[in-house]
């Protein structure tokens, strides 16, 4: 008799001690998704930025309509990216997606960028000044945002593959790891576009 | 409104739902283990199983018997007992677990969505009111019906939950009246009696689940390959014990939903008391009660927390079973005169104004704002200046109206306090200037005060200062912000940019933390409400990462905290209070607190006197029972305010010292010790 009862003291203490695994992994899997919201709010802010800097530009750059476009498929397609990833924040194809189009996108900015090189009057124009401060303070930001959020990505692939929560991971729906957000080093981005010229 | 004394009632209510939690739980195990008794012959031997009485008492409810008995009993009330206390752990950790457990999501503290920029103020506005830093704000996104949530035990690990139902079909005031209910939970103290609450739902149902495991559903396969004799025994005890669950669910939800609905009562109440408006509250009632049905919500396993809800979140057939009292009776309470007849002619789409919330779009930042006006522009502009007016008067002390320059610099300081990276650059800008103004008598030049603080790091920070990109032209911004706004109250900007700065991940917050601890040092010297600002941050940042267990207050008699006492009242009466007699003003505050026995405790020389044991005198007296807190509080205002003048310097100390104890200190109580004095005019 007291050995049943402790045997099933055992199993229901193991049951009890599997909802604490279970929950442990919701609540870090929501604090990562959480953590992409802020991306998701700045990234927003600077693809809501650069229509406004195309069009000041557009005036002065009446020849680099061709540039002009690249730039706003480049912004829009990551934008879409943006969506999915903001949807399934963590699964790798939905990343690498958006890094890839967030790539493309900075690598057609900074060849923007060096087109404007050759327009003084432009470069001075207070507007664009403006825009151009706003998008690197939201970039700052978005720096900030993207540490918060691999670490809460880390954070929760360390627990996941941690013993004993490996074995239920699965089980509990957690089957994966989740991916970290990762940009291309800024500096390689403005030395690609002199490859291309 | 009385929230020591509404605490000091929660508390009671506590002791007493404690008492019957234990009293059921006995009784439902002891019952339980008699039914279980009948398995007993099948370990025994194998004798047909009869449940005649003559074969009942003659070989298993023997005296013989009473160890397996007891040994039972003992079992499942501590397997009750057990699961209760892992619950309540899990839920310890913070409003955000329950939060995430239905399902919510939190809302970015920068969120440019019309409806959500609005839910987000108000959160402010009421936080504001209630002197406590700005809780997170969660959504609902899949329920449509009109509901709101507080979660968590204390204001540093609060969180506010709203359906998407409540954003979308409410309109400010109301929302406002809904928020405002959910802080005076906070408040009063429902958040621990919530928790008891949801711990004993959670054990009783431990039973129920027993029941569930032996009954015959889930045992057929099991009890085929045992004789029919034994399977039928074990299917009648299975059937016994859910029973006997279902049996102790009833008691316990009976229990849960009398002092629950007691608790709304006094929650409508505070939060007429915050708004000033019986409108809101009562609007929003009134849409409810119009669209009879709207409060219920679709998720699952929301019996254990139906408690916690705005209004009823669960449809109940009896009403003594429904956790929150009729509509109709708040609305009676609230409005003493109504009879129901306003309700009646009221057209549903007066009350329901953004009755649109039906469609699943996920980018409904466009489609929710054009449901309103069809200018997103236009309200969040119309929103931001609402939130402004609100504000304004509190950031701004010494009444003076600011010019419109200064508004658009206060405009862009606080949009900046949503943002996790601003708000941090403003908290070294704070510390930085507050400094710099102690150390010399002229202004400062922002970028050469960074520079100069920059310099000064150990080499370690410097690599995380540098390690932030844009952290330093942000702390100049914030800096030059500063200055341009001259007087403004910056305990409260801290308290407005705690939601952002609860974004930080673990590593950001240690470096941050880090970094903090070098910046109160920059001249050298620390002072206690740097240090309370300090632990405040800290105190708040680690509940909210469960980096630390919140201290549970404990401490019932002065007699134990003497030596945090004599610290923290000497170093008042000396350096804060000022008084030509410290002497007096030290023996008045403690005689305050019932301690006349001074000889022990004399007042400490100022030579003596060291800002950091302050701090940690202030940390052990967290610890504090909650009726404590109040008299203390009481006595310190008491302290500072006995040369009938109230400094801004004393003020903001005590402020952040009642922000450190996490205890209720309304703003508005503490005006109106201010207005009592027309004296104390400075």
């Amino acid at each position: 008799m007291t050995t049943l009862l402790v045997i099933l003291f055992i199993i229901i203490a193991i049951a009890l001690y599997l909802i604490v695994i279970y929950n442990q992994l919701v609540k870090l899997k929501n604090r990562y998704q959480n953590a992409f919201a802020q991306i998701d709010v700045q990234m927003k802010r600077r693809y809501d930025l650069i229509p406004n800097l195309i069009e000041v530009a557009k005036q002065a750059m009446q020849h680099e309509r061709q540039t002009l476009t690249e730039v706003i498929a480049a912004r829009n397609l990551a934008h879409a990216a943006l969506q999915q990833a903001a949807n399934n924040p963590g699964d790798a194809k939905a990343m690498q997606n958006f890094q890839q189009a967030e790539a493309k996108l900075q690598s057609s900015l900074s060849g923007f960028n060096v087109l404007v090189e050759a327009y003084p009057d432009l470069k001075t124009n207070q507007t664009m000044m403006q825009l151009n401060e706003e998008l690197s303070s939201t970039e700052n930001r978005i720096a900030f945002a993207r540490q918060a959020f691999n670490d809460a990505v880390m954070f929760y692939n360390a627990y996941r593959q941690s013993f004993p929560p490996i074995l239920f991971a699965a089980t509990f729906g957690h089957p994966l790891d989740a991916t970290l957000l990762e940009f291309v080093d800024k500096e390689q981005i403005q030395q690609a576009p002199k490859v291309q010229f | 409104m009385d929230f020591f004394g509404a605490q000091d009632q929660a508390r009671s209510r506590t002791r007493w739902l404690v008492f019957w939690y234990v009293m059921i739980l006995l009784f439902i195990s002891v019952l339980s283990s008699l039914v279980l008794m009948l398995l007993i012959p099948l370990f025994t031997g194998a004798h047909a199983i009869r449940l005649d009485s003559q074969y009942l008492a003659g070989s298993v409810y023997t005296l013989d018997n009473w160890p397996i008995l007891l040994g039972m009993s003992g079992f499942i009330f501590f397997g009750a007992a057990l699961s209760s206390y892992l619950k309540g752990r899990e839920l310890s950790k913070g409003g955000e677990a329950v939060a995430v457990q239905l399902g919510a999501r939190l809302v970015p503290q920068n969120s440019q969505h019309p409806l959500q920029r609005r839910a987000l103020n108000i959160v402010q506005e009421m936080a504001i009111a209630a002197n406590m830093p700005v809780p997170q704000l969660y959504l609902l996104p899949e329920e449509t019906s009109i509901n709101a949530f507080a979660a968590g035990l204390y204001p540093s690990d609060a969180v506010i939950t709203v359906t998407r139902g409540a954003l979308e079909r409410l309109n400010r005031d109301q929302l406002q009246g809904v928020i405002g209910h959910e802080f005076s939970h906070i408040l009063n103290g429902d958040m621990r009696l919530n928790l008891r609450l949801i711990m004993l739902l959670h054990g009783i149902e431990f039973i129920g689940s027993v029941g569930r495991f032996l009954s015959p559903g889930r045992r057929r396969y099991h009890s085929s390959r045992r004789s029919n004799r034994s399977g039928g025994v074990i299917v009648l005890v299975g059937l016994l014990l859910r029973f006997l669950g279902w049996f102790g669910e009833i008691f316990s939800r009976l229990l849960q939903a009398g002092i629950s609905r007691q608790r709304e009562f006094l929650a409508d109440a505070s939060s007429l008391q915050f708004t000033r408006n019986p409108d809101g509250i009562g609007g929003a009632l009134k849409v409810l009660a119009h669209a009879q049905g709207r409060s219920y919500l679709r998720a699952d396993n929301l019996e254990e927390v139906a408690h916690l809800f705005f209004a009823q979140a669960l449809f109940k057939r009896f009403h003594w079973y429904a956790t929150h009292p009729p509509l109709e009776e708040r609305l009676q309470r609230i409005y003493p005169n109504w009879n129901g007849e306003t309700l009646e002619g009221l057209p549903l789409h007066e009350t329901n104004t953004h009755f649109d919330a039906e469609q699943s779009d996920d980018d409904s930042s466009s489609a929710a704002a054009k449901a309103l006006t069809g200018n997103p522009l236009t309200d969040l502009q119309l929103e931001s200046v609402q939130n402004l007016a609100l504000l304004l008067p509190l950031l701004t002390q010494n009444g003076k109206e600011p010019g419109t320059s200064q508004k658009a610099q206060l405009e862009a300081l606080l949009a900046s306090l949503n943002e996790p990276l601003d708000a941090m650059a403003l908290v070294f800008a704070v510390l930085l200037a507050r400094q710099y103004g102690a150390l010399h008598d002229k202004a400062y030049s922002a970028p050469s005060l960074v520079a100069e603080f920059a310099a000064q790091l150990n080499a370690e920070n410097k690599q995380h200062w540098r390690s932030i990109d844009g952290l330093d032209s942000l702390v100049i911004q914030q800096l030059q912000r500063l200055q341009s706004l001259g007087q403004i109250n910056r305990l409260l900007l801290i308290e407005l940019g705690m939601p952002a700065l609860k974004v930080l991940s673990e590593v950001q917050y240690r470096q941050f933390a880090e970094l903090l601890d070098e910046t109160v040092a920059f001249d050298r010297k620390v002072t206690l409400f740097e240090t309370a600002l300090l632990g405040l941050i800290n105190h708040y940042l680690q509940a909210n990462l469960g980096l630390k267990q919140v201290a549970r207050s404990r401490i019932r008699r002065w007699r134990i905290v003497q030596p945090e006492l004599q610290l923290l009242f000497s170093y008042m009466s000396r350096r804060i209070a000022l008084s030509a007699v410290p002497e007096n003003d030290y023996r008045h505050a403690l005689s305050l607190l019932g301690i006349h026995d001074i000889e022990a405790i004399p007042l400490i020389p100022t030579e003596q006197l060291d800002e950091q044991q302050v701090q940690r005198a202030v940390n052990r007296l967290q610890q504090l029972d909650w009726t404590l807190k109040g008299e203390l509080l009481k006595a310190m205002v008491a302290l500072v305010e006995k040369d009938g003048v109230l400094t801004e310097a004393e003020e903001e100390l005590i402020l952040a010292i009642a922000l450190n104890l996490e205890a209720p200190l309304p703003r508005f109580t503490l005006q109106t010790t201010l207005e009592q004095r027309p004296s104390s005019s400075h």
